[in-house]
């Protein structure tokens, strides 16, 4: 334990702070950012909720089970990629990047 | 009357759910910033007690309540909403691209049209200014006029704004002393939503529209299309028009002035008063006048335009209407705001050309 010890870089918790304090705005509008982006999901899923009980579908349980087929993985990593890169412009102060 | 698309925008549930919650967050800001106005008041700053300077006025606001919670998330929602509106409204077009675009060509072929014409050059403060802290401006895409002037006002603007908007604008209109006006010149038309207004109040008046924005009268067109309107639009700046001498009897506007610096402002009453047949009316409307203002509603409306990219907006306030339209030879002239208290939004300035 000791002999690999003397190895280990000895961590610092005050130097793990990646944020500088002029981030903390762009910290408040990600958070922004991430709940336009949650009322989106969770309105969509209302209104899916909503279209499917009027054709008399229960979707919650159907959704448990489901398992996407490899084309709607790729759909779904593409829409996870623009929800990252949405959250990361805005805590980089960056513009907000066009759909591709 | 109005078709499905332009009526109310059509967007998938992406779009309409980011937009709603772009008004979601101008509600919540609005209230915020109630918020800290009652802290101020709780630490003795009132409409009374402010200073007359303007500058002065945010150094008091920032001293007093600058690290109140509510001012603070003022802040912060105010940026963000700021800055991420145009993107959200620009996205929301594009994922009904392939149904909007069609709807909106198919409003191209019509009685009202963008004439075609050389471009005259830009000015610069016009040009080089992103208004509304959207990049591009007022052109920043093919369809911003559908953009800003449906998706923006309609779906955003208008659950977000006291009051409705479009009233405001039929008021404004309807405040003309006369309603048998032949030719009618609408400047800063841009994507018509004065326009609309005024040819439902007149409605046998011959309507000329004008702007800087291509983008917008595009739009304009369109949308007097939709409703069988004859519009002849030009992109043309309203203080040099180009437009022959004495070829109108009412020259009016809808929160243009406030786009502008008060040079062009001066410049803008001068032209109007040599476009306007002897005896014609002039009749402006824009943002409340700030000295008219108490000074807290005064510094509210100016901490709103700095956040909103409204870089004129207080020169333009601060300045006499009543007097510019005076030297420039109008009549007459009278003032104020017809809305309702504290701003009494929209101000309106009338006068005539001596016949
Ligand atoms: C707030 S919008 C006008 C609103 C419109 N009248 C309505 O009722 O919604 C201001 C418009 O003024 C235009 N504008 C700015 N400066 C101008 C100028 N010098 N000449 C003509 N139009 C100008 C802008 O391009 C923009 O379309």
């Amino acid at each position: 334990m000791t002999r690999h010890a003397e190895y280990a870089v000895a961590g610092d918790p005050a130097a793990r702070s990646a944020l500088g304090p002029n981030q903390i705005d762009q910290l408040g509008e990600a958070l922004l950012a991430l709940t336009g982006e949650v009322w989106i999901l969770t309105d969509r899923l209302a209104v899916l909720e909503a279209i499917l009980a009027e054709h008399g579908i229960d979707a919650a349980g159907a959704i448990d089970r489901f398992v996407p087929s490899p084309d709607m993985e790729k759909a779904l990593n593409a829409k996870r990629d623009k929800l990252i890169a949405t959250v990361l412009a805005a805590l980089a102060g960056q513009a907000i990047p066009a759909p591709t | 009357m109005e078709t499905p698309t332009l009526a109310s925008p059509r967007l998938a549930q992406r779009g309409r759910a980011a937009i709603n919650f772009q008004a979601g967050i101008g509600i919540a800001s609005a209230r915020l910033l109630a918020q800290a106005e009652r802290a101020l008041a709780d630490r003795g700053i009132t409409a009374d007690t402010l200073p007359e300077d303007m500058d002065a006025r945010h150094d008091t606001v920032a001293h007093v309540i600058g690290d109140h919670p509510a001012f603070r998330l003022n802040t912060l929602l105010s940026e963000w909403r700021a800055k991420s509106h145009g993107p959200v409204a620009r996205d929301a077009f594009e994922e009904q691209r392939d149904q909007l675009v069609p709807a909106l060509h198919a409003l191209d072929a019509g009685p009202s049209r963008l004439v075609e014409e050389p471009i005259p050059p830009l000015p610069s403060y016009w040009a080089d200014t992103e208004f509304h802290r959207t990049e591009g401006g007022w052109d920043s895409s093919a369809y911003n006029g559908y953009v800003h002037g449906e998706i923006l006002h309609k779906l955003m603007l208008a659950k977000m704004f006291p009051g409705d908007i479009f009233a405001q604008r039929r008021a404004a209109a309807s405040a003309a002393p006369r309603r048998d006006y032949a030719r009618i010149l609408d400047m800063g038309a841009s994507s018509g939503h004065y326009t609309v207004a005024l040819a439902e109040i007149f409605p046998a008046a011959r309507i000329t529209g004008i702007d800087l924005s291509p983008r917008m009268l595009e739009h304009a067109a369109r949308s007097g299309n939709a409703r069988g309107q004859a519009w002849q639009l030009h992109v043309r700046p309203a203080e040099d028009t180009g437009l022959p001498a004495e070829s109108f009897d009412l020259v009016t506007s809808f929160n243009l002035l406030h786009e502008l610096p008060p040079p062009v402002i001066d410049a803008v009453f001068a032209e109007t008063f040599r476009l306007l047949a002897p005896g014609g009316d002039m009749l402006m409307s824009d943002v409340p006048r700030f000295a008219e203002l108490d000074r807290l509603t005064a510094w509210r409306f100016d901490h709103l335009a700095k956040w909103g990219g409204e870089p004129f907006w207080r020169a333009s306030a601060s300045m006499d209407l009543a007097a510019a339209a005076t030297r420039a030879g109008f009549t007459g002239v009278t003032a104020g705001g017809i809305g309702t208290a504290p701003t009494f939004h929209p101000y309106l300035i009338q006068g005539r050309k001596p016949a």
